[in-house]
């Protein structure tokens, strides 16, 4: 951190290992899969490194995505309780041709309490922005969607 | 073009329904035998698990429906390709391309790369919800997903070819900011521009990098004309060339002495390094583009004072006492001295590292050693032995 002139915060996360997560596996053994137990390694780094930018007063974001386990499974409530973070899910096929939903745990909030946008759950709330649909026009105007070359 | 498919390509099913998404991507892992109950199965038909069977169960059978597969110029149905993919996902088209293949045969690239867009963050989605989330906070001002793509689907556009043409001089004496961004910018500086140094890390293609990398052009005020990356590296090589042959056997002292210099610097090194680094922030690679330059100039600079004092023999600094009597030389040393000048004032200006502060200032105590001992230890008949070295 000392190494980087001007920081003022960081953003701290990634994407751990799905394979013990995904419903697409039918022998998955949630948590307890040694890859994707690296989850709890994701969540001691990024503690590691938020201790480390509180103690030089820089702002931190900490950051996770991974697939959507299924809901019976304890997995998310597993994840968020570690992690201290209520989840969100993106369903990223609002603005590509391609299905992509995803749970996306952010330390910080997106969207105002009571945003419209943002639909309330147990497990996780889902991300509605409506402005994905007119980003949806948008790729249609400019070619994006059309499956011709321009 | 802005289209995921190139022209010929088409997606049938697509194009009949507006609203169908491809499947999520995966990773693409060649099976000599199905997984077991692979999700989807019971949803497919035969013709679909042949075509499963046949790409050896790579994805989901699902994928193989006929609905989400694209035909080729030659009209047969297939999975969508690694560059597809990349675009669908919100990254620049060929940005996994230099992956390279596994050691495993069946490890080929284009697994590697369908594995990697599978294993991915969709682009616009991460900064749609960054976008959305620090302008709750108040860091910044929402761009909006829609600016988001927009500007992500321009950069789409077929990058322009290089050329060699004259561009119209940036300011001179002044400096000049280029904003690469709406939150980005850098100072350029006041004599020299890298024109295209911001725009060539937006497209990944290596072949394309290292064609704008080596044709970026460098404007000067004391120049009557453009000097190219590619032109420098190749005057220090061949610069080097002639002072290690017999024409100038009395300038070889310098370099066989310093063989780390010598072999390190022969090569331009400024047209190689940076196209395959594998860096992908664009801080680093400026940096490194001008720390590259830096060095390479220094050397080149460092030559030429010793050719120049050594030919001219006049006892004042090199460069007004040199004009005169070697006018070419003397002219081309003074402007790689205040371009190599420049580079290092701005690779200061960048890093700012304690590292490279020390490298700057040994750089420069090494020219002034060289003149130095030159001029104070210099002994004729010597067979050109330089003081201390």
């Amino acid at each position: 951190m000392e190494k980087v002139p001007g920081l003022t915060g960081m953003i701290v996360g990634g994407g751990s290992p799905c394979q013990g997560l995904s419903r697409l596996s039918s022998e998955r053994s949630h948590l307890e899969d040694e890859r994707s137990a690296l989850f709890y390694e994701a969540v001691r780094v990024m503690e590691m490194v938020e201790n480390m930018a509180t103690e030089r007063r820089l702002w931190v974001v900490k950051f996770l995505e991974n697939v959507v386990p299924d809901e019976s499974d304890s997995d998310i409530d597993e994840m968020s309780a570690a992690l201290k973070i209520h989840p969100i899910l993106v369903e990223s096929g609002k603005l590509s041709r391609v299905r992509r939903p995803r749970l996306y745990w952010l330390s910080i909030p997106v969207g105002d309490p009571g945003d419209p946008l943002r639909g309330q759950g147990p497990s996780y709330d889902v991300l509605r922005l409506e402005e994905f649909r007119a980003g949806g026009e948008l790729f249609k105007a400019r070619n994006y969607l059309a499956s011709r070359g321009g | 073009m802005g289209s995921f498919l190139k022209q010929g390509i088409t997606w049938p099913a697509g194009e009949a329904d507006g609203n169908l998404k491809f499947p999520t991507f995966t990773r693409s892992i060649p099976r000599r035998r199905p997984p077991p109950c692979p999700a989807g199965l019971d949803s497919t038909d035969i013709v679909t698990r042949d075509r499963w069977k046949d790409d050896q169960f790579r994805y989901p059978p699902y994928v193989y429906a006929e609905k989400f597969l694209v035909k080729g110029t030659d009209d047969v149905l297939r999975t969508l390709a690694a560059a597809e993919r990349e675009v669908l996902m919100g990254y620049p088209r060929g940005c996994t391309s230099a992956l390279p293949e596994g050691e495993e045969e069946t490890r080929n690239a284009k697994d590697l790369r369908c594995a990697a867009i599978g294993n991915s963050f969709h682009t616009n989605t991460v900064a749609a919800i960054f976008d959305k989330a620090f302008a709750t906070m108040g860091l910044k001002k929402e761009k909006g997903v829609q600016r988001i793509v927009d500007q992500f689907v321009s950069s789409l556009e077929d990058p322009p070819e290089p050329s060699l043409a004259d561009d119209a001089p940036v300011s001179e004496g002044e400096d000049m900011i280029l904003e690469r961004e709406d939150d980005e910018e850098s100072l350029i500086g006041e004599l020299l521009s890298p024109r295209n140094l911001f725009r060539w890390f937006t497209h990944t293609h290596l072949t394309y990098t290292h064609n704008l990398l080596t044709h970026n052009s460098f404007t000067h005020n004391l120049l009557t004309h453009k000097l190219l990356t590619y032109n420098l590296g190749n005057q220090h090589a061949t610069l080097s060339h002639n002072l290690l042959t017999q024409t100038y056997s009395h300038t070889t002292y310098l370099h066989t002495t310093c063989p780390h210099t010598h072999n390190s610097f022969t090569d331009n090194l400024v047209t190689h390094i940076l196209p395959t680094s594998n860096s992908t922030l664009c801080g680093k690679r400026g940096t490194w583009c001008f720390c590259v330059a830096a060095v390479a100039l220094a050397d080149i600079h460092v030559a030429f004072a010793w050719y120049l004092r050594h030919s001219a023999g006049s006892n004042g600094g090199p460069w007004p006492a040199l004009t005169p009597v070697m006018p070419v030389f003397g002219v081309a040393g003074m402007q790689l001295g205040e371009i190599c000048a420049h580079f290092v004032r701005q690779a200061w200006h960048l890093v700012k590292s304690t590292l490279l502060v020390a490298g700057v200032a040994l750089a420069d105590m090494h020219v002034a050693f060289v003149w130095q001992a030159w001029h104070l230890w210099y002994w004729p008949g010597s067979g050109g032995a330089l003081g201390p070295w």
